[in-house]
């Protein structure tokens, strides 16, 4: 068993936990979490590419580490924007999540 | 087994774990700060991957920003909710089911994907020395794949915008500067606020050679920002509706003005002239470094300013 | 024969860990969080400055062991004020989290 193994594993229960989190999950706050897990996992698959194999001799791959650091930025962006939309749901209805029967 | 190796479970187990928790804490204030320890867990295993430059992102944004907007915006619609109603079996069996078969399947497709070698980091690697920088991280996202970076501040600026828009406030509008800060945390943050002006222009400058560069050097300055918020002094509150906007710009912009000669000079959008390229590319780090730095003060600034959420009643 | 650096290295990572993880018992064993904050303040303080000692003997370059040297100071000033911050907070709450924590 190597470290590969070990990453793309973890990759694929982080995306587990978070896929599942967002199919179960109500609370707004708590689908950004799961949506910010998912996306922790593909970074972690692709890093774990990034770091293994023929190439890495010389050093990891830049070019999937410069695409997930673009991804941490992007989902910070995404991540802010569904925190304001769910404090204006919050402020405008008193509700905190989507679904029609709410739970507060 | 090598002691390495178990690490790396032991960090992959916690992580899982912690994930989980955060996702289905009771309470969401304590599902928020699970959240900030997976971000760091996270920044460990970039480590452990052999990619600094993510650790670095991770800890500042991933873990530090991302938190301090999760918390902030815990306290205003954290109240928690009641229980779920309690699910049939299948409402409770078929989430799992069907997250553990794509994740099965991903794992499975990405433990037997063959390494075929000849890697595009082969590539950047043997032309970094073209780029006009040293470090190949940089260079990828500079030059390489400068459109990724580009339209990535395009959609941080967009971000900005629509929170903004979420909020209907056109400006910031400057909170009463509150007294209850309490006065060890004004005076610490004297001295935090110096550091962490000069760490963000290390990392800007470091990025050319080493680990570094506008995203992570951006990130520490808006958490100086941000540090600066919570005193009750918003920083871009004070400025104009027009230099507010100058500031969330002028890194899309000046990238976008570098294609624009790349694409009269070269022939080809983005491509810089050889004998100019570490100087354009030093002026769009310094311009989008701005640019990233202002947007997320303003990602957590803007969502926080509770005066328009009273206005809209 | 091993260079003695590297052996007084070892030593103070070693102990600087044992601190680490007498500061994170004291979070789960300790009844409250004014305690909680003491064990995990003093001790990790403690804890990191030995790890950044037994770092800064490997370093190559005066440079290396001024910019660990500025972690630390940075760590202590976060940490105290922050256990600071954290402790107020709780003092008002009456420890309204901690029971959840």
């Amino acid at each position: 068993m190597s470290s590969y193994v070990v990453y793309v594993v973890g990759a694929g229960l982080l995306l587990v936990v978070g896929v599942h989190g967002a199919l179960t999950a109500r609370h707004l706050v708590r689908l950004i979490l799961a949506l910010n897990v998912m996306s922790g996992g593909v970074f972690l698959a692709l890093i774990a590419i990034s770091a293994r194999g023929a190439g890495s001799a010389a050093g990891p791959d830049p070019v999937p580490q410069a695409l997930v650091l673009t991804g941490i930025v992007v989902a910070v962006s995404i991540t802010a924007f569904v925190l304001a939309l769910a404090r204006r749901i919050h402020a405008l209805s008193g509700r905190t999540s989507l679904s029609e029967e709410d739970l507060e | 087994m090598t002691a390495g190796l178990l690490f790396d479970i032991a960090l992959v187990v916690g992580l899982t774990i912690i994930a989980f928790r955060a996702i289905h804490a009771p309470d969401l204030f304590v599902g928020a700060v699970l959240y900030i320890v997976f971000g760091l867990l996270l920044a460990l295993v970039w480590v452990r991957l052999n990619a600094p430059d993510l650790a670095l992102a991770e800890a500042a944004i991933g873990a530090g920003i991302t938190g301090a907007m999760l918390l902030d915006a815990v306290r205003q619609v954290g109240s928690p909710a009641r229980r779920a109603p309690v699910l049939t079996r299948i409402g409770r069996v078929a989430p799992w089911a069907g997250a553990v078969g794509l994740g099965a399947v991903a794992a499975g497709a990405l433990v037997t994907l063959e390494d075929r070698g000849g890697t595009l980091g082969e590539m950047v690697r043997g032309r970094v020395a073209e780029s006009g920088v040293d470090h190949p991280v940089t260079a990828v996202l500079l030059v390489f794949r400068g459109y990724d970076t580009w339209l990535e501040v395009g959609v941080l600026l967009v971000a900005a915008i629509a929170v903004l828009g979420v909020r209907r406030t056109r400006v910031l509008v400057p909170s009463e500067p509150s007294s209850e800060a309490p006065p060890i945390a004004t005076a610490a943050a004297g001295v935090l606020l110096p550091a962490g002006v000069l760490i963000g222009g290390f990392l800007l400058w470091t990025g050319s050679h080493a680990p570094g560069g506008a995203f992570q050097a951006a990130a520490v300055l808006a958490a100086m920002g941000i540090l600066v918020s919570l005193l009750g002094r918003p920083p871009l509150a004070s400025l104009s509706a027009l230099r507010l906007r100058l500031l969330l710009v002028c890194g899309f912009t000046t990238f976008l003005a570098a294609g624009v000669v790349g694409l009269l000079v070269e022939d080809a959008f983005l491509r810089y002239p050889a004998a100019a390229a570490g100087w354009i590319i030093t002026v769009i780090e310094l311009a989008v470094t701005v640019s990233i730095a202002a947007s997320l003060v303003l990602l957590f600034a803007g969502g926080r300013d509770r005066a328009a959420d009273e206005a809209a009643g | 024969m091993m260079d003695p650096r590297d052996v007084l290295t070892v030593l103070c990572v070693l102990l600087g860990a044992f601190f680490f993880f007498a500061g994170t018992l004291g979070v789960l064993r300790f009844p409250d969080a004014i305690t909680r904050l003491h064990a995990v303040t003093k001790a990790d303080n403690l804890g990191l400055g030995l790890v950044v000692l037994g770092l800064a003997l490997q370093a190559a370059s005066l440079l290396a062991v001024l910019k660990l040297l500025l972690i630390w100071a940075i760590a202590l000033l976060a940490s105290a004020t922050s256990c600071f911050l954290v402790a107020d907070s709780a003092l008002r709450g009456q420890g309204e989290r901690e029971s959840a924590g």
